[in-house]
């Protein structure tokens, strides 16, 4: 549904009007083979604990998702009121597939999957995010994560 | 999201994502991106389907397989209605309410009372069923919610119900568990609708969709921006305002 083409007429001026930065070049890291990859999720959909802080306007921090989560505990705080929340409602998969990730790594297709997942809420300028991304990086290491998958909203 | 991506890859870990706008994906220009499309809210397809969720990660997975980028591959498919959603469906529930008080507010409290009265054993079902539910990021319970909704009808604007939390942020969450508690119960009766039609159906048939207008047009007058801002697009969506 998210061809421009389709979408209401006040939320595609807003989607083609957005600063998204430029970008002249495009940094590159090679993946290690799939069954080698460990991989952790970045969702920009607002995703927290139950018990964690929701998040704020503008707020450009991080909330951590351990890797055994269970569903039950995830809620969403995301500032905007222009996307489906009733299929997370139902799946948490549909923003968050760590049950597919589990599956893949029990299937061996991938190494593993992290112990640690973030969230961001992706409506603030990822710009703003480059100082809590610095330091996800050296966590993903630290988790020994080589892949991650980034999952928006 | 892809300047997430290229942040990451500066930092020396491969990455893969998901692209729910093509056009500022296109922008951007992230390593590897599997465009999908599916409605914004939904980056893996439809709920409670394991084999299409798995297709579209598998697609984005496989990007990694390659040895240059950028990469923007689009995903081939629709994604499928799920089986209890797209059905000719009509909601059971007469919200209409009955027997109102004369005072205004007091009748518009008296109509949401009752929907969510109509709506609670629906609520309970999903979650017994899910054994989850995403109600309960403002710390409010329903029947506080609604006396916050109310006070903003008031000529004053009420103090946040909550010490510490601004006004604004507890209108945001307490709006997000409000339609949480509608939308979990409706959509746990028999046949069903799209999250599309289910959110059309609360912004159009229910007591608590009219309130939440009024308050969001009431905040649009509002000297504050934080407060502005949730008039003019935080409580109401765009394509339901």
């Amino acid at each position: 549904m998210v061809r421009l083409s389709e979408t209401d007429e006040g939320l595609k001026k807003h989607l083609e009007d957005l600063n998204c930065g430029v970008y002249e070049t495009t940094p590159w890291v090679s993946a290690p083979s799939l069954d080698q990859c460990r991989v952790a999720i970045i969702s920009t959909a607002g995703l927290h604990l139950r018990g964690d802080r929701p998040f704020e306007i503008g707020a450009s921090n991080y909330r951590i998702i351990e890797g055994q989560v269970m569903s039950k505990d995830l809620v969403m705080s995301h500032i905007s009121s222009n996307f489906d929340r009733t299929g997370f409602q139902r799946d948490i998969n549909v923003v968050f597939p760590i049950d597919r990730l589990r599956e893949l790594a029990s299937q061996g297709i991938i190494s593993s999957v992290a112990d640690y997942h973030y969230s961001f809420m992706g409506a603030t300028d990822p710009r703003k995010m480059s100082t809590a991304t610095s330091e996800l990086i050296h966590l993903f290491k630290k988790d020994q994560v080589n892949v991650v998958l980034l999952s928006p909203v | 999201m892809g300047g997430l991506a290229h942040q990451i890859e500066e930092g020396g870990i491969a990455t893969t994502q998901i692209s729910l706008v093509r056009l500022h994906t296109e922008k951007i220009r992230p390593p590897r991106a599997l465009w999908v499309p599916f409605e914004l809210g939904r980056p893996f397809g439809p709920p409670d389907d394991k084999k299409f969720q798995m297709s579209v990660l598998n697609s984005a997975l496989e990007l990694l397989k390659r040895n240059r980028g950028p990469v923007l591959e689009d995903y081939p498919y629709d994604a499928p209605i799920s089986s209890d959603e797209g059905l000719d469906w009509v909601c059971p529930l007469n919200l209409g309410s009955v027997n109102q008080p004369t005072d205004e507010i007091e009748s518009i409290r008296h109509e949401i009372n009752e929907e969510i009265a109509r709506l609670q054993p629906w609520y309970d079902r999903a979650v017994v069923a899910r054994e989850r539910t995403t109600f309960g990021i403002s710390g409010l319970n329903t029947s506080s919610i609604t006396n916050l909704f109310m006070s903003m009808l008031q000529n004053e604007l009420p103090k946040s119900p909550r010490k510490g939390v601004p006004l604004v942020e507890m209108l945001r969450l307490s709006a997000e568990d409000i339609k949480a508690f509608y939308l979990e119960a409706i959509s746990a009766q028999p046949g069903g609708l799209s999250g599309a039609e289910l959110r059309h159906w609360f912004w159009t048939n229910t007591a608590t969709a009219r309130v939440l207008r009024r308050i969001a047009d009431k905040l649009t007058e509002e000297s504050d921006p934080d407060l502005q801002l949730a008039g003019n697009i935080l409580l109401v969506p765009r394509a339901e305002s």
